[in-house]
């Protein structure tokens, strides 16, 4: 079974504003913890897996000793997160406007907080 | 420079100046029809390996996942984080512009 760190790290991300679903993978690509349905949730895990493989191997090739953290895909309706902790892979999907609202209002309650 | 580059950023200056002030350690713009790069602030070498790398492989990779996930739509923007920089990757029509901070 997972971690407790990674499920904690999980629990916190689902919180997230906007976010419409979220998996956390484990080290062999299986997804343990979904509120997705588990078909859907698999599609999510088959496809992102080899992204994640792909994308941590042209980190190191593009500066020596650099490691993947996460990688986010803007699409038109959404943004989905992969993040890489340990061996687990966690998944977030997230809905452009919410999370362009909370950008937004993080921006301007730090402009604020400057005057 | 490509002239139509050229046209973008002048016509974005404004935008084009905040985006290479703020904490941005370089950039890389890179045509997509010639594959090569147009524009970088970077040495060759590191230009090189980011056209390769992120526009060549990750780009093309990341594309064809949305697709597969839902055909009808399409990547806009990507985000890679690492533990030493930020990769801002926007792959548009002709070109595509890596930021990294």
């Amino acid at each position: 079974m997972a971690s407790n760190t990674v499920q904690m790290t999980f629990d916190r991300l689902v919180q997230l504003p906007g976010v419409t679903g979220a998996i956390l993978i484990d080290g062999n690509g299986v997804p343990v913890r979904t509120n997705l349905p588990a078909n859907v949730a698999r599609i999510y895990a088959d496809r992102m897996r080899p992204l994640v493989i792909l994308a941590r191997s042209m980190v190191q090739d593009l500066e020596n000793g650099d490691e993947l953290s996460y990688v986010r895909l803007r699409t038109r309706r959404q943004e989905t997160m992969v993040a890489t902790e340990n061996e687990h892979t966690i998944i977030l999907i997230q809905d452009n406007r919410v999370l362009d609202e909370s950008w937004r209002s993080s921006v301007a309650s730090r402009r604020a907080s400057a005057l | 420079m490509n002239r139509i580059l050229e046209k973008v950023i002048h016509q974005n200056g404004t935008i084009v100046d905040r985006i290479l002030s703020e904490h941005t350690i370089g950039y890389v713009v890179s045509d997509n029809t010639a594959n090569a790069v147009a524009e970088t602030s970077f040495d060759n070498t590191s230009a090189q390996a980011i056209l390769k790398h992120l526009h060549g492989l990750l780009v093309s990779t990341c594309q064809s996942v949305v697709r597969d996930i839902d055909p009808s739509n399409k990547l806009c923007f990507m985000r890679l984080g690492t533990r030493k920089f930020e990769y801002l990757v926007a792959p548009e029509e002709y070109f595509t512009i890596t930021v990294v901070q």
